[in-house]
């Protein structure tokens, strides 16, 4: 329980002591790219404690009212910018560098067509969304086929990845041969979607 | 602790810049990690550490989880209603106008306090930002650069228009 307790302390020590420390967290300061809190509802800056949230009930025994007392304007000087990588790595998000997780639940609400133009964009998206090996890429394209391709709830063949299954499936592109529009199906033995003469034409009996 | 208990009871929660918000607790249980870490050690002063989320993006969120601190508690069964739904509120369009950053932090911060309807929101306007977009508008868009060779390219365009070889 000691470690806990000497947060709050030097909490408190580094209020009281706060003109002699000044100078240098002022210094810290100016190199933070974070501007001072403006809400309200901010009350207290202090030096991180990096508990995770896994080991709070421990931290939690603590009584620890007394921090609350402080007001953002009396501590606002004090802001150390410790968190500074941190804060760098995590204010550059973008389509390319969020978890895989949340990359899946986003194509969720998109439907083939728009997968078929993602994985042009870049190779790391690309990776994700053609790889029929992995879990992702499967969940992804088996996630858009159930929602946007109402004719085709069915589970791909066996042994076929969901996105070949829906390529092949994609009945109004025609004959992959000669993209004749009108009558053509799925030879799934060959995995081709072609019409009549175009299977003559590329088979041999 | 009991949810009629809770009313008017507040909780602090701590940025990963070290900035306190107080919140109260059905506002904050909107996040159901926050909500279980609260049911799990009852009542106290101790301030939450939030080593995921800073001071901005945790000030939205929980404008967020003010806004619809009376929604009902979403269920694993209306998972699939709830994502089929395209739609997305105004109050949360709104919200959620904000710069590019900012969104996916919010995403990533609303997957971190499991917050799922945020989550959902989150991820239908980045899908509303690709939707019907050729390649090189969704690069624009998301300012990424193309890092594949002309070669390269052709052959995943083939790969979209055949099944996979086995």
């Amino acid at each position: 329980m000691g470690e806990p307790n000497n947060t709050v302390s030097r909490g408190r020590k580094r209020k009281g002591s706060s003109k002699s420390s000044t100078k240098s967290n002022k210094r810290k300061a100016s190199t933070s790219t974070t501007s001072s809190p403006t809400t309200t509802d901010a009350i207290v800056k202090q030096e991180p404690i990096t508990a995770s949230p896994v080991s709070l009930p421990k931290n939690l025994e603590l009584p620890t009212a007394e921090i609350s007392q402080y007001t953002s304007s009396s501590n606002d000087d004090l802001h150390i910018p410790t968190r500074l990588t941190l804060e760098t790595s995590i204010s550059k998000k973008n389509l390319t560098d969020i978890p895989n997780e949340i990359f899946v639940q986003i194509c969720a609400n998109l439907p083939p067509s728009d997968l078929f133009s993602l994985t042009l964009v870049c190779k790391k998206l690309k990776g994700l969304l053609c790889s029929p090996g992995s879990k992702e890429t499967q969940a992804i394209w088996r996630n858009s086929r159930m929602r946007f391709m109402r004719f085709l709830q069915s589970p791909p063949p066996h042994n076929m990845d969901e996105k070949s299954y829906i390529v092949l499936k994609q009945l109004d592109k025609g004959c992959q041969f000669c993209n004749e529009k009108g009558y053509v199906k799925v030879y799934w033995e060959f995995r081709v979607r072609c019409c009549d003469l175009c299977l003559d034409d590329h088979t041999m009996r | 602790m009991t949810s009629e208990s809770s009313e008017g009871k507040k909780v602090t929660l701590k940025s990963c810049d070290d900035v306190e918000f107080k919140v109260e607790i059905p506002v904050a249980s909107r996040s159901i990690l926050l909500k279980n870490m609260i049911e799990d050690v009852g009542e106290t002063d101790q301030s939450i550490p939030l080593p995921n989320v800073n001071e901005k993006v945790l000030k939205k969120v929980l404008e967020w989880c003010q806004h619809h601190v009376n929604d009902p508690q979403p269920t694993n069964d209306d998972d699939d209603s709830r994502r089929r739904n395209t739609e997305i509120d105004d109050w949360d369009q709104r919200f959620l106008n904000v710069e590019q950053d900012m969104l996916f932090e919010i995403i990533l911060a609303a997957n971190y306090l499991d917050i799922k309807p945020l989550l959902d929101i989150g991820c239908k306007t980045v899908a509303n930002m690709i939707k019907g977009k050729s390649p090189e508008e969704i690069r624009n868009t998301f300012n990424i650069v193309n890092d594949f060779t002309p070669e390269e390219e052709e052959q995943i365009r083939k790969e979209n228009e055949w099944a996979e070889d086995r």
